[in-house]
């Protein structure tokens, strides 16, 4: 009876309750930031890591432009677009990894100190998250390119597309209250 | 029921299905709580070990709330919410059954604790550091924390299905004023569980990663902080407290006005309290920790919010009495139960109030005046309004009337066992008998309370093993229920009793909050808005 899409909806609600859920994860890495006495610094390359968060937030822009040409009913033009989310995504992930592994080389790992601890959940979380929006990115070909049954493209594009706002969103917070605190 | 029961999508049966699965969960934490109270029955007796008490109590809590009262409410959400609003099924039926097998896969997870080692046993709060493998180096918390996961993502699942439900699929005509009360505080519980359980996933997580990956989050041996674990439970907790009772607000609020033959009181009044009460479960969660040295103005600070929750639930406590007020009242076993309800929770919520006092908390907390409260809130409160429900609800599920003469037993051995077993509890705990010790020496009185205590014990397992008989004989011998035996005047009594597969042919637009009584009777009138 209502004009509200039910995939929208439900995935806008699931994402709310991750949201809280990070940021909790988030409340606690800022809870042994101001209380503890070991602070990140050492090893912590955030140059790397910014343009890993450029890559992160171009994948926002291509996922956008892609919308939009699905919304034009244009599959053609959505492609070029969602390939290039997908390869910024994959970018963003594999250079986070190579980031952490370095880390772990070093011998900063989660159990150094409760704020090593948080902040190795924080980006290790994000990853799976954003490992996730990836496959999700994946099999949208199977689906769009389906003549008959599943959910319709647009549907299907805008949700992956909601996921993907999320994820960068997440990263930007992630970013700018662990890493940036390395600079101080 | 046969194998279809177990594939299905169909929000009747997975509803159905829930509260089987709450009832098995049920008689095994019952099973527990009764080996506690034997235990308890005497001064220095040895019927079990410490450890084994340990672990008893923390499954008997994490067994009562997580795979009983939630799940259960759950249940009567799924099945009902659609049937209450003219929809044939959830927005997502596909994703209803996983949501209740994942509830399943928790609870099989926590209870196969048993067998790899010991059950956790640090309390249903697991308190760090407690819960650290330090001090907890067997597999029971691993197995606690990951159980729980699972069934806080079951939840969370259920709780997204409900809202898209309530938001996308109402028939024409059901504005959000004119929604049952029940849906109505389903829906804003299904928004706390949505914010509130993420908190508890957090800490979980966090917990886990302590114990496998030797973070040291909650560990102050390691710059951790245990009360940091504190916080985020009951950041989740106290809401969860909410989670536990709103539905079941919505049930007696469904009943009361059934079995009164008058609309209920302040309908803007209840949904608005609600809300209210939604919101102010946030920013209570500190009154379960006064007992941390936290500050004096953080800690008055929660003290009067906490003082504050008491007006909205107030507000329902009148809004209900009111309706009684002038009422023809039925006494039904439904009915009873819904009257015992108002009774019992309002001495919970009385006792609660005391809790938010600072100096009384300081002096009851972690007594058995705790447990008093916390029990005549979940049982004189979520678990009376659930035997009300069932008893009204039962003919619409099963077609078959549950027996009334069993049901006054039920009833009757349910309230006096109760407060046999609770009331004597608030004693003991104002008298300094702690929580969570095994055995206590023979103090003055606290032998005579807790075999009183005891005693109701056995005569509320009698009253709960009735209700299962009644349940059990009435599927097979009771008396066939005509679609709507209780002269209702929700949209669920319009469908069949059992409904069919979809719910209902053609409804006609709703134009009231009585949409089944406008059809029912449409020279009635004064009904509307």
């Amino acid at each position: 009876m209502t004009n509200v899409r039910p995939v929208r909806l439900g995935l806008s609600l699931f994402l709310v309750s991750q949201g809280v859920f990070f940021f909790m994860l988030l409340v606690a890495f800022v809870y042994f930031q101001r209380t503890g006495i070991v602070a990140l610094s050492r090893g912590w390359n955030v140059e790397h890591a910014a343009i890993h968060t450029v890559f992160l937030f171009l994948s926002g822009l291509t996922m956008w432009k892609a919308v939009s040409a699905s919304r034009r009913t244009s599959l053609t033009r959505m492609w070029p677009w969602l390939f290039g989310t997908l390869a910024l995504g994959a970018l963003f992930l594999v250079g986070q990894g190579s980031e952490y592994l370095a880390l772990v080389r070093q011998g900063i790992t989660i159990g150094q100190s409760p704020l090593h601890a948080a902040f190795f959940t924080l980006v290790g979380l994000h990853a799976i998250y954003a490992l996730a929006g990836i496959l999700l990115l994946a099999i949208i070909p199977k689906f769009a390119l389906a003549r008959h049954g599943g959910p319709s493209r647009e549907n299907l594009v805008e949700s992956a597309a909601l996921y993907w706002y999320f994820v960068a969103a997440l990263w930007l917070a992630i970013f700018c209250v662990s890493y940036l605190q390395v600079l101080r | 029921m046969n194998l279809g029961w177990l594939v299905s999508s169909d929000h009747k049966r997975i509803g159905i299905l829930y509260m089987i699965t709450a009832l098995i969960f049920l008689v095994v934490g019952g099973i527990e709580a009764m080996a506690l109270r034997t235990q308890l029955a005497l001064p220095n007796l040895k019927f079990l070990s410490p450890g084994a008490y340990n672990q008893l109590f923390t499954m008997h809590g994490t067994t009562m709330i997580f795979l009983v009262a939630t799940p259960v409410l759950i249940g009567f959400g799924v099945y009902l919410v659609p049937l209450m609003i003219g929809a044939n099924d959830m927005a997502f039926p596909r994703l209803t059954a996983p949501a209740m097998w994942l509830l399943v896969l928790g609870g099989v997870i926590l209870y196969s604790s048993f067998l790899a080692g010991g059950a956790p046993d640090a309390g249903w709060f697991s308190y760090a550091p407690l819960s650290e493998k330090f001090y907890s180096s067997t597999f029971g918390l691993d197995f606690w924390a990951i159980g729980l996961l699972l069934i806080s993502a079951s939840s969370i699942i259920s709780a997204v299905n409900t809202i898209v439900t309530i938001a996308t699929l109402r028939a024409p005509g059901m504005t959000i004023r004119r929604l049952p009360l029940f849906v109505w505080m389903t829906l804003v519980n299904s928004a706390l569980m949505l914010v509130a359980l993420p908190a508890l996933n957090a800490a979980l997580v966090m917990l886990l990663a302590d114990r496998l990956l030797q973070a040291h989050f909650f560990d102050p041996s390691h710059g951790g902080s245990a009360t940091l674990w504190q916080h985020f439970f009951w950041i989740f907790g106290h809401p969860e407290v909410y989670i536990l009772i709103l539905p079941a607000f919505g049930m007696i609020s469904e009943i009361i006005p059934v079995f009164a033959r008058k609309p209920i009181f302040g309908y803007e009044y209840m949904a608005g309290s609600t809300i209210a009460i939604a919101f102010l479960s946030y920013g209570v969660w500190v009154h379960h920790m006064f007992a941390v040295a936290l500050g004096t103005v953080f800690i008055a600070a929660f003290a009067a919010s906490s003082l504050l929750i008491a007006i909205p639930t107030g507000v329902k406590v009148f809004n209900w009495t009111f309706t009684l007020m002038g009422g023809s009242i039925r006494f039904s076993t439904a009915m009873l139960f819904a009257i015992a309800f108002l009774v019992e929770f309002t001495i919970g919520g009385l006792s609660g109030v005391a809790f938010a006092i600072v100096p009384i908390d300081w002096q009851l907390t972690d007594t058995y005046f705790v447990v008093a409260h916390i029990h005549y809130v979940l049982i004189g409160g979520t678990l009376f309004s659930l035997f009300a429900g069932t008893y009204y609800w039962f003919p619409k599920m099963t077609g078959r009337m549950l027996d009334e003469t069993l049901g006054r037993w039920n009833f009757w051995l349910v309230v006096v066992g109760f407060n046999l077993t609770f009331f004597v509890q608030h004693y003991l705990g104002l008298i300094g008998m702690p929580r969570r010790v095994y055995t206590y020496p023979d103090l003055p009185w606290w032998g005579a309370l807790n075999i009183t205590s005891s005693f109701g014990a056995v005569i509320l397992t009698l009253g709960v093993a009735l209700f299962l008989v009644n349940v059990l004989s009435s599927l097979v011998f009771g008396a066939q229920s005509k679609n709507d035996p209780w002269d209702a005047s929700t949209l669920e009594w319009a469908a069949a009793s059992p409904p069919a597969a979809t719910n209902f042919g053609q409804l006609s637009p709703v134009n009231s909050r009585r949409p089944f009584w406008d059809l029912k009777y449409p020279d009635s009138g004064g009904t509307r808005e």
